[in-house]
C-alpha cells in the first residue's frame, strides 16, 4: 500500500501552496504550507477541491503522483524546476510514465487548471492530467527515524548513549543492547538519553526490562535524563520514580 | 484559517511511526499550535499508531493520522485496527495503557468506531488562535 497524503477542500478564500520536499519518500509526505502566492510554487485554485499526493517507494526511486481535482480557473506559469523532466499523462490515460529528473531537494511546481480532473501541467500552458516523475534516491537507506547507541565507560559506570528516537521501531535495537550490556557483566549501567529526542512507552517498556534484567544480576541502571520529551514520558507515566533519574551523566557520575 | 483537513495513510509498520509523527506534528505547528502541544501530540500519535500497529502483523492494515482544524483547536483522529486499550510490552501491570497515557495529554481523548470500520481514537489539540 502506498502512503497517500490527501488536502480535502483548498482555503476557499485564497490562493494557498503546496511545496513538497522529495528528499525521501517519507519527507516527501509532509507538505509545507504556505499562503504566498510566489512564482515557481504550486498554486492551487480557490475551486479546487482536494490535492492528492501519492508517494510510492521503491528500491531505489520513488514516484510521486499529483492529482488535483476540482473546477479550474487561470493557470499560473510553470514552475522554475527547469532541472526536471516530466512526463505529462492525459486525464483519460490511468498509465503512468516515469520520467527521470535531477537530484534536487526541492521540488516546486504550479499547477493550471482544467475542469474535471488533474490539473498538473508539464511544460508551460500544455495540460496534462496526472503528473508523474521519479526521483532517485541517494542510495538504498531509508530516512526512517534512527536510532544510535554508543557504549563507553566512567569509573565503574557502563554509559550507554542513546541518541534519536525511541518508538516500537528503534526500541527493539535499544533492547538488545541493554541485554548484551547486562548479560555482559555491566553492573551499573547509565543509560544517557540527553540526546534523545522522542520517547514513547515502547522505549518506557525495553527500560523497566532492563532494570528488571539488572535488578536480578545484583546491578543498577540509571538514567541521564534532562528536561524534554523522554522525562515528560517517564513522568506521565510515573517511571520517574522508579528509575534513578539525573539530570545528564556528569551529575549521574558525581552520585 | 484553512477550512481544509490533512490525512495521511501509512502501512501499519513500525518503519512508518516517526512518519505519522512528523506528519501531526507539522500540521500542528502550522495552525500555531504551542511547542509542548506539539511535542504532546506526537507522543499521542505515536502510542494511537503503535496500538494498531503492533497487532498489524504484517498484513494490510493502514493507519490513518487525520487532522482538521477548528477554530481553536486541531481535532486529531487516529485511525486503525486492533486495541491501544492494551499496555505496551514491558508495562503490564504497572504502567498505563496507551489510551490512558494519551487521555494523560488530551483528556477528551475517546475510542470509537471507525467511518470505515475500524477503530479511531478522537482528540483535541488546542492552538494559539
Amino acid at each position: 500500500m502506498t502512503p497517500r497524503l490527501r488536502i480535502v477542500s483548498a482555503d476557499p478564500s485564497g490562493v494557498r501552496s503546496y511545496r513538497t520536499s522529495s528528499e525521501s519518500p517519507f519527507k516527501t509526505c509532509h507538505p509545507k504550507v504556505s499562503s504566498t502566492r510566489a512564482g515557481g510554487q504550486m498554486g492551487v485554485s480557490p475551486s479546487v477541491h482536494s490535492w492528492t499526493s501519492t508517494i510510492v517507494p521503491s528500491a531505489a526511486s520513488f514516484i510521486v503522483i499529483v492529482e488535483a481535482f476540482g473546477e479550474a480557473e487561470s493557470s499560473w506559469a510553470l514552475a522554475s524546476s527547469t532541472a526536471i523532466r516530466r512526463s505529462s499523462i492525459e486525464s483519460t490515460v490511468s498509465a503512468e510514465r516515469a520520467a527521470t529528473l535531477a537530484a534536487t531537494e526541492r521540488r516546486m511546481w504550479t499547477t493550471s487548471g482544467r475542469a474535471g480532473t488533474a490539473t498538473t501541467t508539464g511544460e508551460a500552458g500544455e495540460p496534462s492530467g496526472t503528473e508523474t516523475y521519479t526521483r532517485r534516491s541517494a542510495g538504498p537507506e531509508v530516512l526512517a527515524i534512527q536510532l544510535e547507541l554508543e557504549t563507553r565507560t566512567e569509573g565503574d559506570w557502563t554509559i550507554l548513549d542513546v541518541v534519536g528516537e525511541v518508538d516500537l521501531y528503534t526500541a527493539p535495537s535499544l533492547r538488545d543492547k541493554l541485554v548484551s550490556l547486562i548479560d555482559g557483566g555491566a553492573m551499573r549501567l547509565l543509560v544517557n538519553l540527553v540526546g534523545v529526542g522522542f520517547m514513547d512507552s515502547s522505549g518506557l517498556g525495553v527500560l523497566v526490562g532492563g532494570l528488571k534484567r539488572s535488578k536480578e544480576r545484583g546491578g543498577d541502571l540509571a538514567l541521564a535524563c534532562p528536561e524534554g520529551p523522554p522525562l515528560k514520558v517517564l513522568s506521565i507515566t510515573g517511571l520517574d520514580k522508579v528509575f534513578p533519574v539525573y539530570r545528564d551523566v556528569a551529575s549521574a557520575l558525581r552520585s | 484559517m484553512n477550512g481544509g483537513a490533512f490525512s495521511l495513510d501509512v502501512p501499519a509498520e513500525p518503519l512508518n511511526l516517526g512518519t505519522a509523527r512528523t506528519f501531526a506534528s507539522r500540521v500542528a505547528a502550522h495552525f500555531g499550535c504551542a511547542d509542548d502541544t506539539v511535542l504532546d501530540l506526537k507522543l499521542a500519535v505515536s502510542e494511537a499508531c503503535t496500538g494498531w500497529i503492533a497487532v498489524a502483523q504484517g498484513d494490510e492494515r493502514v493507519v490513518r493520522v487525520f487532522v482538521r482544524p477548528d477554530i481553536d483547536h486541531l481535532r486529531v483522529e487516529v485511525t486503525g485496527s486492533g486495541s491501544i486499550g492494551a499496555a505496551a510490552p514491558g508495562l503490564e501491570g504497572g504502567g498505563p495503557t496507551r489510551l490512558e497515557l494519551i487521555r494523560s495529554l488530551f483528556p477528551d481523548a475517546e475510542v470509537g468506531p471507525s467511518d470505515d470500520g475500524g477503530v479511531a481514537v478522537r482528540f483535541s489539540v488546542p492552538t494559539r488562535g
